[in-house]
C-alpha cells in the first residue's frame, strides 16, 4: 500500500522535472540545448538510489515466494505419505535393504539400495510414470560399479527431477549426485525432503544403547527400564521415528500425537556432485532420511553447525566450505546420521504426522552436542514418547 | 498543486523515517549473548583422552534466558573449550546454566569415562550464571567411582 503511494509520487516528481526541461528546450533561442551534465547526473543518482532501495525488497519478495513453494511442496509430500498410510495401513519404510547381508554394515557398506519411501510414494505424488520406470527387483543403484547388470532403467528413473520434491530456496539442488562411492552409480536427481527415521544411528551403534550402557543421553526410554532394543533403536519408544530402515509405523502407533511428531523435514542438497545429501531416490541418512538428529549425538537440532555434524557420503567433510555453510560432516565415510537443514533464514519446515507443516526455529530447545535426551526437539522426533520424562 | 505538495512532504517524511530507522538499528542496548570459554580437566590436571569430549551449558529451570537452547563446547587436547549455541562464535545467551559433560570412549562406542553425576543437570556439581564475557571457567571432573560389573 505504502509502496504504491511512493511510486506514484516518484512518477509525479519525474514528470514535473521532464516537463520543465522540455519547456526550456523549446524556448531556447538558437539550436537545441539539451540537458546539462549536472541534470543528467542528478537523475541518474536518483534512479540509482531508488533501485538500491527497491532491490532488497524485490529479493525478499522472491525469497518469500520460493519459501511458500517450499512449504507447499513438503505439505504435498506429507499428504502423499498419509494417503499411502490410509491405503496400506502402514507408512512406507524409509529405506530398504537385504537385512541378512547388510544387518551390521548398512551404515558404511550398503551396496544394493532397495526402494526408499519417496519411491513408494511416487504414485501418490502424480508420478506414476517415474514409478513405472523403476525396476524395483533390481537395486536402485543397479548400474553402479560391481553392483548388477547394465539395466539402466533405474538410473534413468532416479535421475528424474521432480519439482514437488525440490525446495526452490536451495541453490544447490540442480547439480545431480554422481556417486561419492563407485557402487552408488551416477546421475541421481536431488530432493529436499527427508523422512524421520528416529533418534538413532541407521545401523545401530552409539546411542542405540547396548546392554550395560549407562549413558543417559542414550538410554532414556525403555532401555533404562531394562528393556533393550535389538533393532537399531527402533524398539525404544523415545527414539523410534516414523519411517526407518526396513521398518515403519502405523498411524495408531504414533502414540504421542500425530501433530507432535515429525514425519519429514527439509534437507539441503549436497554442495558438490559428490555430496550425497538431498537425493530423493536414495534411502540413506542425509539423502532422504533424518537420523539421530536429537540428543545423544553431534547433529542435534535443525541446521546443526557442530564440526562433523552429519555422517553422510560427501567429499567436503571437514573442509572450510562445509563449516562455513553449516554443512560439516564426519570424515569417516559412514552414512548414518543427518539432521534437518534448510536455506531459509532462521529455521526450517517440518511436516508433522497429521499432515500439518510448521516452521521450526533454529533456536528450538535442544541439548547441544552429545547432550542429554529430553528436550522439546527430542519429543518431536520420538513417535511414542508421550509419557517420557527423565528422572 | 496541493496533491503534489502532500506527495513531496510524504517523500521527505519517508526519507527521514528511513534515516532514523537505520541510525537506531545500529545501537540496540546490551547484547543477549556473550563469549564463554575455559578449561576442563581431571582433578590431577590431566585432560581426558576420549573420542567424544564435550561440555554442555544446559539452561537451568529458573534461567531468565528466552532461548532455551543448550550451548556446547568441544574440549580440545589441551583441555580448553569455547562454548557456542548455534554457530561457532555466537556465544552463550545470558542466563543461568547447569554444566554437564559428555566424555565417551568413542562416537559409536558411547561408554562414559566420567562419573555419572556429570551427565545430568540435576546431579552435576557445576552451575554458572553467565552475565558477561568470561574466559577463565575451570571445571574439574572425576572418572567413575568404581567400575560397575556387567
Amino acid at each position: 500500500m505504502t509502496w504504491n503511494v511512493r511510486t506514484k509520487c516518484n512518477r509525479l516528481v519525474m514528470t514535473t522535472w521532464t516537463r520543465a526541461s522540455m519547456r526550456r528546450l523549446r524556448l531556447g533561442a538558437a539550436g537545441p540545448q539539451g540537458f546539462t551534465l549536472v541534470e543528467l547526473l542528478v537523475v541518474i543518482a536518483i534512479i540509482g538510489v531508488l533501485v538500491a532501495l527497491l532491490l532488497p525488497a524485490v529479493q525478499a519478495a522472491r525469497e518469500a515466494a520460493r519459501r511458500a513453494q517450499c512449504q507447499s511442496n513438503i505439505k504435498n509430500v506429507a499428504l502423499a505419505a498419509l494417503n499411502y498410510e490410509s491405503a496400506k495401513k502402514i507408512f512406507p519404510v524409509g529405506m530398504s535393504f537385504d537385512a541378512a547381508t547388510y544387518r551390521t554394515k548398512v551404515h558404511n557398506q550398503l551396496k544394493e539400495y532397495g526402494p526408499n519411501w519417496i519411491i513408494y510414494l511416487l504414485p501418490y505424488l502424480e508420478q506414476q510414470s517415474t514409478y513405472a520406470l523403476f525396476n524395483l527387483k533390481l537395486p536402485i543403484n543397479n548400474d553402479g560399479a560391481g553392483v548388477s547388470a547394465a539395466d539402466t532403467r533405474n538410473r534413468q528413473a532416479r535421475g528424474t527431477s521432480i519439482s514437488v520434491l525440490l525446495c526452490p530456496s536451495d541453490a544447490y539442488n540442480q547439480v545431480k549426485y554422481d556417486g561419492r562411492i563407485a557402487f552408488h552409480g551416477e546421475g541421481w536427481a536431488r530432493g529436499n525432503y527427508a523422512a524421520n527415521s528416529g533418534g538413532n544411528f541407521i545401523g545401530g551403534g552409539g546411542c542405540s544403547a547396548r546392554p550395560g550402557e549407562t549413558i543417559s543421553a542414550c538410554t532414556a526410554g525403555p532401555e533404562a527400564n531394562g528393556v533393550l532394543p535389538d533393532d537399531d533403536g527402533w524398539l525404544s519408544d523415545y527414539r523410534r521415528g516414523v519411517m526407518g530402515p526396513n521398518i515403519a509405523v502405523r498411524i495408531q502407533e504414533i502414540t504421542d500425537g500425530t501433530s507432535k511428531t515429525i514425519m519429514a523435514g527439509e534437507v539441503r542438497a549436497g554442495l558438490t556432485d559428490k555430496d550425497s545429501r538431498g537425493v530423493w531416490a536414495m534411502g540413506h541418512a542425509g539423502a532422504s532420511l533424518l537420523a539421530i538428529y536429537g540428543s545423544g549425538g553431534d547433529d542435534n537440532g535443525p541446521n546443526a553447525c557442530f564440526s562433523s555434524a552429519d555422517d553422510v557420503y560427501s567429499d567436503i567433510c571437514g573442509t572450510d566450505l562445509a563449516q562455513s555453510e553449516c554443512m560439516d560432516c564426519f570424515t569417516g565415510g559412514a552414512a548414518d546420521q543427518a539432521t534437518v537443514r534448510s536455506s531459509h533464514q532462521g529455521g526450517a519446515f517440518l511436516a508433522m504426522c497429521d499432515g500439518s507443516v510448521n516452521f521450526v526455529s533454529d533456536d528450538v530447545e535442544t541439548s547441544g552436542s552429545y547432550g542429554r535426551w529430553g528436550t522439546a526437539w527430542d519429543y518431536m522426533i520420538g513417535s511414542a514418547d508421550a509419557e517420557a520424562t527423565l528422572p | 498543486m496541493t496533491r503534489r505538495e502532500t506527495c513531496r512532504s510524504r517523500l521527505v517524511r519517508c526519507v527521514l523515517a528511513l534515516a532514523v530507522a537505520t541510525a537506531l538499528s545500529g545501537c540496540s542496548g546490551r547484547p543477549d549473548a556473550v563469549q564463554v570459554s575455559g578449561t576442563v580437566t581431571f582433578k590431577d590436571g590431566s585432560v581426558p583422552q576420549a573420542g567424544v569430549r564435550v561440555v554442555q551449558f544446559v539452561p537451568a529451570q529458573d534461567s531468565p534466558a528466552k532461548i532455551r537452547k543448550a550451548a556446547t563446547g568441544e574440549i580440545r587436547d589441551d583441555g580448553t573449550f569455547v562454548a557456542f549455541t548455534r554457530k561457532p562464535g555466537d556465544g552463550v545467551h545470558v542466563g543461568k546454566y547447569d554444566v554437564t559433560f559428555s566424555v565417551w570412549e568413542g562416537v559409536m562406542n558411547s561408554v562414559s569415562l566420567l562419573d555419572g553425576k556429570y551427565s545430568s543437570p540435576t546431579t552435576t556439581p557445576y552451575h554458572v550464571n553467565i552475565e558477561d564475557d568470561v574466559s577463565d571457567l575451570v571445571f574439574e571432573v572425576e572418572p567413575p567411582a568404581k567400575k560397575s560389573g556387567r
